[in-house]
């Protein structure tokens, strides 16, 4: 399929604005001499997916070469043998379950990241996630670090469908000064609802408040407020109600939540909306008891999370969209190397990343952490801050200032 | 006109003219009981009106309905404040939430329950005000069920905030300090002689009484070990003397051996104090970013009292900024509000187990807020999915027929049916004037009329363009046409609106419909 091009995509944009976006609010936002593309922004779209619970990262990328992992843990508990773990190299392996993500991984789609962390990790789930999203390990921060993308950037600014979380709790990552990401688990509970005896009058009902909300202006502290998050509910409802309609695949999703999480945004990012960044959770990784080695339930969740991520880039290859669309993977913590009394394990350190995606330079980034020179609390100490990581999704796949949002100046790995 | 018209439009206006205070309010002379009010504002009596009174009881309730707003206009603003301060008795309260089984019950009470428990208690209580400042002293010691984990605990906690919640601020904060569900929250438990955890005497200074700036690391570190032993035991406070750290410590810049409750002592003699509590007053139950002086004045007659909230409250209460522009409909309703206040309004009734989940999903979760600092209110109530749920609850209400059911329901045939024909005009300013007295923009009054009786020329352009162009699949293109009909069809306000007759049905659906208007307004979703 042809690559769509910048022009393609601005063409197509032309629609959005009108269409999407609150035009008085608009018009009011554009500054003179600042350029459309600018306001549009570019096509990269970012899908954060989110591991909750604390992922094993020693039984996701098994350093199955290491005599090490081994003594640690044994195959008769969680060890997984040599002989099904999927090799990278001689040294490092994916966990048999993770089969459709080799597959991307052969195809040079997966950039590996070990040892992402940062210095004195907790190992509360609460704060630990709290610190991924808001980059700040230090200060409980107010603003998520995608907050402070969207109140720092003017691409898009306008668009009520800038960022989207599937799921009814929108993750602090999105807490910001200015933006406003909706939380959308169900398209059916993503609308303006009303009485469902008289349909007909339902257009009269909506076009009244639409012209409420744009026409008269109220003198009041919060009003604005109200007005703008009114049309935008508006139009951003009435627009996803499309996105099911003009979309069809030959892909297969398997029928899991997170597969069903990326269907849907595959769907948006065909509508050509102009999001740029999708959040979708998956959990049940807080495995502390009988985590499973080869078969269980630790499998079970990496078996799910591959053949999802998989439809979905197959999805986005068909579409057209694969070059345009980066994933990121984390979770808020790894665990400890060895197994507790419960053939499980307890919440650790660090652990990998994954940027999945066609633009990512697929392979293994960092040494593996070693296994047995451990931290005080004897966890895999780090090899990269995870900051890291975001600064250069930030800086080359959002265009964005990093250290404007982050606080600070991080070296990059290189995945881009 | 027929006589019977005549009659449903007197009805709307006679309805609100009956309140004028100019008719009803006696004139007040100083009385010595006078002297006890911090700030007292003459002019507040002699002008108590309409606008005063919604405003202050939507501020010290969840809504304000229009018998409490007569009644305070009979009374005047001294009597109404002095009675918003004084608890009535609530043994007919509890006997009802018993009888109506609002109790945790069994081993394994339902956290659904206990909010439960507490939103029959804001709509049914004979003391409002009681659970808005219960409300107010939740979000300033909050305290989450998400990690707390027990239900009996956070009720208890509940129910401290209530006895105290016109109390001694040195009392309350003794017994919070003592509280279960407090301690587990803020780790108290692991707070041991030679290990400290500093979590509580953090969030003591920076959250309950001072704020960041006020006091060094440590100062953290001195007061935290001077709680070293405050636990809990089987669901109560024991003092774990053998863990509890007996040598001297520096805070604030005296020395002594001190425990809890003398840091607590300390941080009252900071002036700060005071003040940091009277500004989370006046953000909670006034607006933002007030004006230090105004705070000042408030913190010293509270410091002076010894920390009596009532005085506190009592002269944020009488102060004549309360009752100024800038203080009217300056605040998002909270969800509570906006729901257990529509529930006050129309008389509805509910179980309440319809609304656990939609409340979650605008905000606020009672009992579970985000964290340790509350919930921040005002524009953090407001983002596309949010207003959408708010709506839809309004939705919901005003379109459930179905008497049986106990989910929220209230009969708007009851209300109406001593008018034996009822017109646009007389509906609509009969809701407005019950739900947002005096705060919605006429043009906005307009559009609801108009959307309840469309004038002739807006009826053919509204059929012709609320169509998608037939043939095409619902595209960008698509859709931006059908907004441009939409704006096109939009009527321009007509200044005089005829009134026209509501039939029955009508009344099932334009009806109905006004009624979600209305309270989709900004006036309404404003507080």
């Amino acid at each position: 399929m042809k690559p769509r091009t910048r022009r393609d995509f601005v063409r197509d944009s032309l629609k959005l604005f009108t269409l999407g976006l609150t035009a008085p609010q608009f018009l009011l936002k554009t500054v003179r001499g600042e350029s459309l593309a600018s306001l549009i922004g570019s096509n990269k779209i970012l899908v954060v997916i989110q591991l909750s619970g604390g992922n094993d990262g020693v039984n996701t990328i098994i350093p199955y070469g290491d005599g090490a992992y081994y003594d640690a843990r044994p195959t008769t508990g969680i060890g997984i043998p040599d002989t099904t773990v999927l090799k990278i190299d001689s040294k490092l392996g994916f966990h048999p379950g993770l089969v459709k993500l080799k597959e991307l991984y052969d195809q040079k789609k997966v950039a590996i990241i070990n040892g992402a962390g940062y210095p004195n990790q907790s190992r509360s789930h609460f704060r630990g996630m709290e610190i991924w999203h808001t980059a700040d390990p230090v200060n409980v921060a107010k603003n998520g670090w995608l907050g402070k993308f969207f109140d720092l950037t003017a691409a898009q600014a306008s668009n009520p469908l800038k960022g989207i979380n599937y799921g009814d709790q929108l993750p602090k990552a999105f807490n910001c000064d200015h933006c406003s990401i909706p939380a959308i688990s169900n398209l059916n509970n993503y609308q303006v609802v009303t009485d469902s005896r008289f349909p007909a009058d339902r257009t009269a009902k909506l076009q009244t408040i639409e012209a409420i909300n744009s026409e008269i202006p109220v003198d009041k502290p919060f009003a604005g407020l109200l007005h703008s998050a009114a049309t935008d509910a508006l139009y951003s409802s009435e627009a996803l109600k499309t996105v099911t309609q003009n979309y069809q695949t030959t892909v297969q999703y398997p029928n899991t939540g997170l597969a069903n999480g990326l269907k849907f945004i595959s769907q948006v990012i065909n509508a050509n909306f102009g999001t740029k960044v999708f959040y979708i959770s998956t959990g049940g990784y807080d495995t502390h008891a009988t985590q499973g080695g080869t078969t269980g339930a630790h499998n079970t969740l990496h078996t799910n999370f591959a053949n999802a991520v998989e439809a979905f880039h197959r999805d986005l290859v068909e579409h057209g969209k694969s070059a345009d669309v980066l994933m990121m993977v984390f979770s808020e913590f790894g665990r400890r190397v060895r197994a507790n009394g419960s053939n499980g394990t307890d919440h650790g350190a660090a652990g990998p990343m994954f940027l999945i995606g066609d633009a990512v330079r697929g392979g293994l980034y960092e040494d593996y952490p070693s296994l047995t020179d451990l931290d005080s609390n004897k966890d895999l100490k780090m090899r990269v801050d995870f900051r890291s990581i975001y600064a250069e999704v930030l800086e080359k796949w959002l265009d964005a200032d990093s250290k404007a949002i982050l606080g600070a100046a991080y070296s990059f790995e290189n995945f881009l | 006109m027929r006589n019977i018209q005549r009659l449903a439009l007197c009805f709307a206006w006679v309805s609100v003219l009956a309140i004028n205070p100019l008719v009803l309010t006696p004139g007040f002379g100083a009385t010595e009981a006078d002297v006890s009010f911090a700030a007292l504002d003459p002019q507040l009596e002699n002008n108590w009106d309409l606008t005063k009174a919604s405003h202050l009881l939507r501020r010290t309730s969840f809504g304000a309905t229009r018998s409490e707003i007569q009644e305070s206009l009979s009374k005047g603003f001294q009597a109404t404040v002095t009675d918003l301060l004084t608890f009535k008795d609530t043994s007919e309260l509890e006997a009802a939430l018993l009888a109506q089984n609002y109790v945790l019950t069994g081993e394994r009470p339902n956290f659904g329950d206990l909010q439960r428990w507490w939103l029959y208690r804001m709509q049914y209580s004979p003391n409002p005000f009681q659970e808005k400042l219960t409300l107010f002293w939740h979000n300033h010691f909050a305290t989450a069920y998400s990690k707390v984990r027990d239900i009996p605990a956070l009720q208890n906690q509940n129910k401290l905030f209530r006895r105290n919640a016109l109390g001694n601020f040195r009392t309350m904060l003794v017994e919070v300090s003592k509280d279960p569900a407090m301690i587990l929250w803020l780790d108290n438990n692991t707070n041991r002689k030679g290990r400290p955890n500093e979590n509580y005497a953090r969030e003591l200074m920076e959250l309950f009484t001072m704020g960041i700036g006020n006091y060094s690391e440590q100062d953290v570190k001195e007061a935290a070990r001077a709680f070293t032993g405050w636990q809990t035991n089987n669901g109560q406070f024991i003092f774990n003397s053998r863990e509890h750290d007996n040598d001297p410590k520096t805070f604030l810049g005296r020395t002594g051996n001190f425990n809890g409750e003398d840091i607590i002592d300390i941080i009252l003699e900071q002036p700060v104090t005071a003040r940091f509590v009277a500004r989370k007053f006046w953000v909670f139950f006034g607006y933002e970013n007030p004006d230090p002086a105004l705070i000042d004045s408030l913190a010293e007659a509270f410091r002076n009292s010894s920390y009596d909230i009532a005085v506190l409250v009592r002269a944020m209460l009488s102060s004549s900024e309360f009752y100024s522009e800038r203080a009217f409909l300056a605040q998002v309703k909270n969800p509570v509000e906006l729901v257990i206040g529509t529930l006050r309004m129309l008389g509805a009734r509910s179980d309440h187990r319809d609304l656990t989940g939609p409340l979650t999903r605008m905000g606020m979760s009672l009992f579970n807020p985000p964290d340790v600092s509350g919930w921040d209110g005002n524009a953090a109530w407001i983002n596309t999915s949010t207003l959408m749920e708010r709506y839809n609850f309004v939705n919901r209400l005003v379109t459930n027929r179905n008497a049986a059911s106990t989910s929220s329901y209230f009969d708007l045939n009851a209300g109406l049916s001593s008018l034996a024909s009822l017109t646009h005009v007389g509906f609509a300013d009969y809701f407005l004037d019950l739900l947002a007295p005096l705060a919605v923009p006429s043009a906005m009054r307009i559009m609801i009329l108009n959307y309840m009786s469309p004038p002739p020329a807006a009826v053919a352009n509204l059929q012709e363009s609320a169509q998608p162009q037939s043939g095409n699949t619902l595209d960008g293109t698509t859709l931006l046409s059908l907004r441009k009909g939409l704006m096109k069809t939009r009527p321009s306000p007509i200044p005089t609106v005829t009134p026209v007759p509501l039939s029955p049905s009508m009344i099932d659906q334009k009806g109905r419909g006004a009624l979600y208007l209305i309270m989709t307004l900004p006036s309404y979703q404003l507080n």
